[in-house]
């Protein structure tokens, strides 16, 4: 991992606090951070600036996590890139949909922090694909 | 007496008595034969022939006898007397010949010996001569002429012969002495004997041939009397039989013929009295009349087996369910036919009783009907009738001062006879009978009339009992339908609208209001059906009904609808409403049914007819009461089906409110959680800077608070989820070992920092169940963390699993040697948000939610969920899941 080139990760939640929690932890972990507080501005960051790995809250004002992913996931120069959802939604059939839009893993609030990172690493690491 | 008398005439009468007398006879054989034609009668005819029959066969026989006798005196006399007597006198001759050969022989030889035969033939001479005179004299032929020639004949040749013998004689003895003999003079002498002999047996044969003609000629005359008589006979018994057949047997033969097809039943067929004798042509006169009579009779007595047929066919008319005015029809049809009337008709009085409802009649052509135009209403006789229902017969109309005569071209009527109808002592109507055909009417048509009209009463009764029957199932049938009809409404409206056109279009009548009122009785809804030419009184409800809660309170305390047969009746209209009503609705009679349940007034139902009074029967008022109740009835489950659907409506809403408010709440705890946990975390890794102890201590518990409300928002969330959905939606097949192995693997950490053994024995077993596994995990994650969480340090937690193949069930089973739940407390387990009193005050944390959720994941899975504890030694749980029923190896 080059120092120059340093891994870029997306996140995407409209409550700041979550934003910058996250943000912290992976730009403390090392990884380049780009936040945006909702659905567009995150689809837009996708599409000018594509990420190594993004997470994404999914209830958020106007597009939503799920439908950013969606888009993603349609769109071949981007439809690779590891996508994470975090999001207060538990319900099984929350989960459910997450998967079946493309989500490479579902991680429900409140989240520990430590798992978070692990599971972000064991992505870009190519230990999980 | 008349004997002297005559006696005394004859003798006085002298010659012209003769002449008198014998005028009087040929008179009197003319007279008889007169008579005889005139009066003979077949017997006398018929005896009169066979007698003369008998006195021809009589004369046939005596004819016959007589002729017989005459054919056998003329046989006699052959046999007897001619043919022997020709015989004898050939005799005579053949001895006379013999004697005189003799005595010439002796002449000549005087041979002796001649002597001998002559002497010989002499005697036989004289014998023969005695015969023949006997003979002769026996001898009779036809007259005494004739018989003395006989007798002259044999007289002469008797003479002859003693002149030869004498001769012979004296030769004889010449010719002894010698002497000369003449013997032509013997000659001579025998010739005169020969003729004389021929003379007689000339004679006698003439006789003979005579008398076998005379026979012959008997016998003709006899044959051609017989054939004659025997002619006659037979021609008088042809006449006889003829004249017998024509004039006795033919006439016999037609009576016979008439008697037996008057017997066969042809009644009109009559014996001819112009044919065969008087006396048959009397027994003609006498059969036709006896026909006549019997005819008479027969026609009496069909007459009166018609009438009674007519009350026989009325009285089955009674049984027959008729309907009234068919009934009616057949009454004054059989009064007409039964009293021979030409006309007949039957009123019946209105509902006043002053006037007449109806007028039915029999006998009237198109024609007549046309000419009597309207129908009688109250005048002339008909009037006084129902005025004064008494029996009333005429002979003529006219004779009554109270008739007011008949209108021109009216057909006629003269004689007239009217008896009431009367039911149970009340007047039904009478009965009208006019133009009694073949004279007027009689006391006896009268008293038949009244029966009648009895029996008519009797069938109207029965008639009006059978249609009050058969109303009574009509009108439950209605009921039935209307009800029927009105449960499909949904709304109140419906109700009324539907409830105004049923009763109306099945009640008859001209309008039908219903209005309902609120609780205050102001009057709420209305509706409202009436024939279509008639106006709708719709807009002006208000006005029109501002006192219904009233009338509605009014009629229900009376539990009565009112029914109202007039409403002009002074009496009626006295009351203002009733005023009013008529006024805009032009009610006539009326039925006003409350509508009501228990002792709440719903409102009011109208039944009106416009135009005439009406007598309401009681089905009509039962009708409109029961589909009053009905209509209640239905109005009150409306009313709560309508409160029920609503407060279903709002306890959904509320309780979608409530998943919806859960949810959301819950989402938004986490949020601010995510970012409380988070935070903590990055100072208890030291991210902001080692932390003193005491601030690390304060980090711990703020992290466990947090961490205990985010399980409370967990819990909450599950439990509004098996709440707001059915579990069983995501029903798939779970085997309870994997589910087990998978529990265990997601238990909090907290077992391994108590040093707690799990000690898990599912076996090989591979049991499964029909479910959500999401929620049947989390139910054995559930008693598994509280098994834990509630044991001491270093205790042990056991779960088995066994199967009941019986039951068709598995059983899983969790224990632990924990704190255990005080007895008191037990009870209230499954109940949300409650917490064991030593749970609590040891500070172990939970929710109070965890054995709500699992009991209730259980029992939706069709399993059971049972808690035995004691306080201080520990706790077991039994699960008990229903196998699955596709798979269970």
């Amino acid at each position: 991992m080059s120092e120059l080139v340093k891994t870029r990760i997306l996140v995407a939640d409209d409550d700041s606090d979550i934003l910058d929690l996250v943000r912290f932890i992976l730009t403390h972990a090392g990884y380049e951070v780009v936040g945006v507080a909702d659905g567009s501005a995150a689809l837009a960051a996708f599409e000018a600036n594509p990420p190594n790995l993004a997470i994404l809250d999914v209830m958020m004002p106007g597009m939503s996590g799920i439908d950013v992913l969606r888009r993603v996931r349609n769109n071949d120069a981007i439809k690779d890139i590891h996508i994470i959802l975090l999001t207060v939604l538990a319900g099984d059939s929350d989960v459910a949909a997450g998967f079946a839009a493309g989500a490479s893993d579902y991680v429900t609030k409140p989240v520990i922090l430590n798992e978070l990172l692990q599971i972000v690493k064991s992505f870009l690491t190519g230990d999980r694909k | 007496m008349n004997f002297a008398q005559s006696h005394h005439s004859t003798r006085g009468g002298g010659g012209d008595a003769m002449i008198t007398r014998l005028r009087r006879v040929i008179h009197m054989r003319r007279s008889v034969f007169r008579w005889w034609v005139q009066n003979s009668t077949p017997t006398r005819w018929i005896r009169h022939f066979i007698y003369l029959l008998g006195a021809l066969i009589f004369a046939i026989g005596v004819i016959a006898v007589g002729m017989f006798r005459l054919q056998a005196n003329e046989i006699d006399n052959l046999t007897l007397s001619i043919t022997p007597a020709i015989d004898t006198n050939d005799q005579v001759f053949q001895a006379m010949t013999e004697a005189d050969s003799g005595l010439l022989g002796y002449q000549i030889s005087h041979d002796l010996s001649l002597l001998t035969s002559y002497q010989d033939a002499y005697a036989r001479t004289v014998t023969a001569l005695a015969t023949l005179q006997g003979r002769l004299d026996s001898l009779r032929v036809h007259d005494d002429i004739k018989d003395a020639i006989d007798s002259a004949l044999g007289n002469q040749q008797y003479l002859a012969v003693e002149m030869w013998w004498t001769y012979a004689q004296g030769t004889e003895q010449a010719v002894i002495r010698g002497e000369n003999i003449d013997i032509l003079q013997g000659h001579a002498l025998f010739n005169s004997f020969r003729q004389a002999n021929a003379a007689l047996n000339g004679h006698l044969t003439a006789e003979r041939s005579q008398s076998l003609r005379d026979a012959d000629r008997i016998s003709k005359v006899r044959m051609l009397a017989v054939i004659i008589t025997t002619l006659t006979a037979f021609l008088t018994t042809i006449v006889l039989g003829l004249r017998y057949s024509r004039s006795v047997s033919q006439p016999i033969t037609a009576l016979r013929d008439t008697m037996s097809r008057q017997r066969e039943g042809e009644m009109d067929t009559h014996a001819r009295e112009d044919q065969g004798s008087p006396e048959i042509r009397s027994l003609a006169v006498d059969f036709n009349a006896l026909a006549e009579k019997n005819l008479a009779s027969l026609r009496r007595a069909e007459d009166v087996s018609a009438r009674m047929a007519s009350l026989v066919d009325l009285s089955l008319t009674l049984g027959q369910k008729l309907s009234l005015d068919a009934l009616l029809a057949r009454v004054v049809e059989s009064a007409r036919k039964i009293l021979g009337a030409r006309y007949a008709a039957l009123g019946v009085l209105d509902a006043t009783g002053n006037g007449l409802a109806e007028f039915v009649t029999a006998g009237l052509s198109a024609e007549e009907e046309a000419a009597i135009g309207e129908l009688p209403q109250g005048k002339g006789l008909l009037g006084a009738m129902i005025r004064d229902p008494k029996a009333l017969r005429l002979d003529h109309i006219s004779d009554d001062p109270r008739s007011t005569g008949f209108p021109p071209n009216h057909p006629r009527m003269d004689s007239f006879l009217g008896v009431p109808i009367v039911i149970h002592g009340e007047v039904f109507g009478n009965l009208f009978l006019t133009e009694k055909i073949g004279g007027p009417f009689s006391a006896e048509d009268e008293q038949l009339a009244q029966s009648f009209a009895l029996q008519a009463a009797v069938a109207v009764e029965n008639v009006r009992r059978y249609e009050q029957e058969i109303q009574l199932v009509k009108m439950l049938e209605s009921v039935r339908e209307i009800e029927s009809a009105i449960r499909t409404a949904t709304d109140i409206q419906q109700v009324l609208d539907v409830l105004c056109i049923e009763l109306g279009e099945r009640i008859g009548v001209d309008r039908v209001i219903v209005k309902t009122v609120d609780s205050d009785f102001n009057p709420l809804l209305d509706a409202e059906w009436h024939q279509p030419d008639l106006q709708s009184v719709g807009d002006r409800y208000p006005k029109l009904f501002p006192k219904v809660g009233g009338l509605a309170v009014e009629l229900w305390e009376s539990s009565q609808p009112r029914a109202i047969t007039d409403f002009l009746t002074p009496q009626v209209q006295s009351e203002e409403r009733a005023q009013a009503l008529y006024q805009k609705t032009g009610a006539r009679a009326v039925i006003f049914a409350p509508i009501g349940i228990v002792d709440r007034v719903i409102g009011i139902i109208y039944v009106i007819k416009v135009h005439q009074p009406h007598q309401w029967v009681e089905c009509e008022v039962n009708l409109v009461r029961q589909v009053a109740a009905s209509a209640a009835q239905v109005i009150v489950e409306i009313e709560y089906r309508m409160h029920q659907s609503e407060h279903i409506q709002r306890l959904e809403r509320l309780e979608r409110q409530q998943t919806n408010f859960v949810a959301t709440v819950s989402h938004e705890l986490r949020t601010p959680l995510t970012s409380i946990s988070g935070y903590l975390e990055l100072l208890s890794d030291g991210y902001a800077g080692e932390l003193s102890a005491e601030q690390k201590q304060m980090v711990e518990v703020m992290d466990r608070n947090t961490n205990r409300l985010s399980r409370l928002i967990e819990d909450l969330l599950v439990l509004n989820r098996s709440d707001s959905r059915s579990v069983q939606s995501e029903a798939a097949e779970v085997s309870i070992y994997e589910l087990i192995d998978e529990a265990c693997r997601e238990l909090p950490p907290i077992a391994k920092s108590d040093n707690i053994t799990l000690d898990i024995e599912v076996g090989p077993i591979k049991s499964i169940v029909s479910g959500d596994r999401g929620q049947l995990k989390s139910v054995i994650v559930n008693i598994i963390s509280n098994a834990i969480k509630f044991s001491r340090p270093g205790g042990v937690v056991t779960i088995r699993c066994s199967r009941d193949e019986v039951a068709g069930r598995i059983r899983i089973i969790c224990v632990d040697r924990g704190i255990g739940i005080p007895a008191e407390d037990q009870q209230r387990l499954f109940t949300r948000f409650f917490r064991a009193a030593n749970a609590t005050e040891q500070q172990i944390p939970g929710t109070g939610l965890g054995l709500t959720i699992a009991k209730q994941i259980v029992e939706d899975h069709g399993g059971q969920v049972r808690l035995t504890s004691v306080e201080g030694e520990g706790t077991t749980v039994v699960i008990d899941l229903p196998l699955s029923t596709r798979t269970s190896l």
